[in-house]
């Protein structure tokens, strides 16, 4: 993928990377988390920022760099290496609020044609899963390696 | 894919700083609220790797004529609780010919058609409307 992202660091189970996200508010610590579903090859992806002065993490906050979409390309790259890893994995994601959503739908869309290169995309819409189309509006994201 | 296109790939994949010792993170637990939204996502809905999921249509798709012989196998199959395989199986054909057949019946021969639909215990009739 051929997008401006951050530097990712991940420990060897790759299922937790870390990166900063640089500008006007500063540097931000964030994170990157792939979580297991019991009994499934099914993961959840979860991003947010380093709460500071401790090790807790935070998907709801608002820290604005003004590199949604360089985050957003970062993210992408650590599904990447994810999957290279867990080939069979579905990755899920949401977001954290229906904006969040719709940044996530966003960036999926003007991605979709070297995202599609990587990955089967799903919207989940109505209750079903369905093939990602551009701009389509849906409630969470559905990825796995071809 | 390409040649360019592995390339870039294998140099993405491995351009990461691998972080050694143990993971502070293992075992805790984040973002729980945005886990169990997606747990009771995954728990409401057929899921693309269950055998009985199809793969929907666009919804921005338009049908002509030949491609909705290919959506009326499909509804009649569903209506019938078949599966993809299933109904490979009953034909004697592949699988991907199921799938190809709903999606892109252009290549199948009426007589196949027709087939189908008997497997399907289902009739299928032809109407012909001449133009002015």
């Amino acid at each position: 993928m051929s997008f401006e992202r951050y530097q990712l660091e991940a420990y060897e189970d790759l299922m937790t990377f870390e990166f900063i996200s640089k500008g006007p508010n500063g540097d931000i610590q964030k994170i990157i988390v792939f979580s297991k579903f019991k009994d499934r090859d099914y993961y959840n992806l979860a991003f947010g920022d380093k709460i500071e002065g401790s090790n807790d993490f935070d998907d709801e906050s608002v820290s604005d760099n003004d590199d949604y979409l360089k985050i957003l390309a970062t993210v992408a790259k650590a599904v990447l290496i994810f999957t290279e890893k867990n080939k069979e994995a579905w990755v899920v994601a949401t977001g954290s609020t229906t904006s969040r959503t719709r940044l996530y739908q966003i960036a999926i869309s003007k991605n979709l044609i070297e995202l599609q290169i990587y990955f089967h995309i799903y919207g989940y819409k109505d209750k079903k899963w369905i093939k990602f189309e551009k701009n389509m509006a849906c409630e969470a994201f559905l990825v796995k390696r071809k | 894919m390409t040649e360019k296109e592995n390339i870039t790939k294998n140099s993405e994949i491995k351009d990461f700083i691998l972080k050694t010792g143990h993971n502070p993170y293992a075992g805790k637990v984040f973002f729980q609220k945005k886990f169990e939204k997606a747990e009771s996502i995954l728990s409401e809905s057929l899921l693309p790797d269950d055998p009985n999921f199809e793969e929907n249509l666009s919804t921005s798709k338009q049908s002509d004529s030949i491609s909705s012989i290919g959506l009326l196998i499909k509804n009649t199959r569903i209506e019938r609780n078949i599966t993809q395989e299933d109904l490979a199986q009953k034909l004697n054909v592949e699988k991907s010919l199921i799938v190809d057949l709903e999606k892109n019946p252009q290549s199948a021969t009426m007589a196949f058609v027709v087939k189908v639909f008997q497997v399907l215990n289902a009739k299928i009739t032809f109407d012909v409307i001449l133009k002015p």
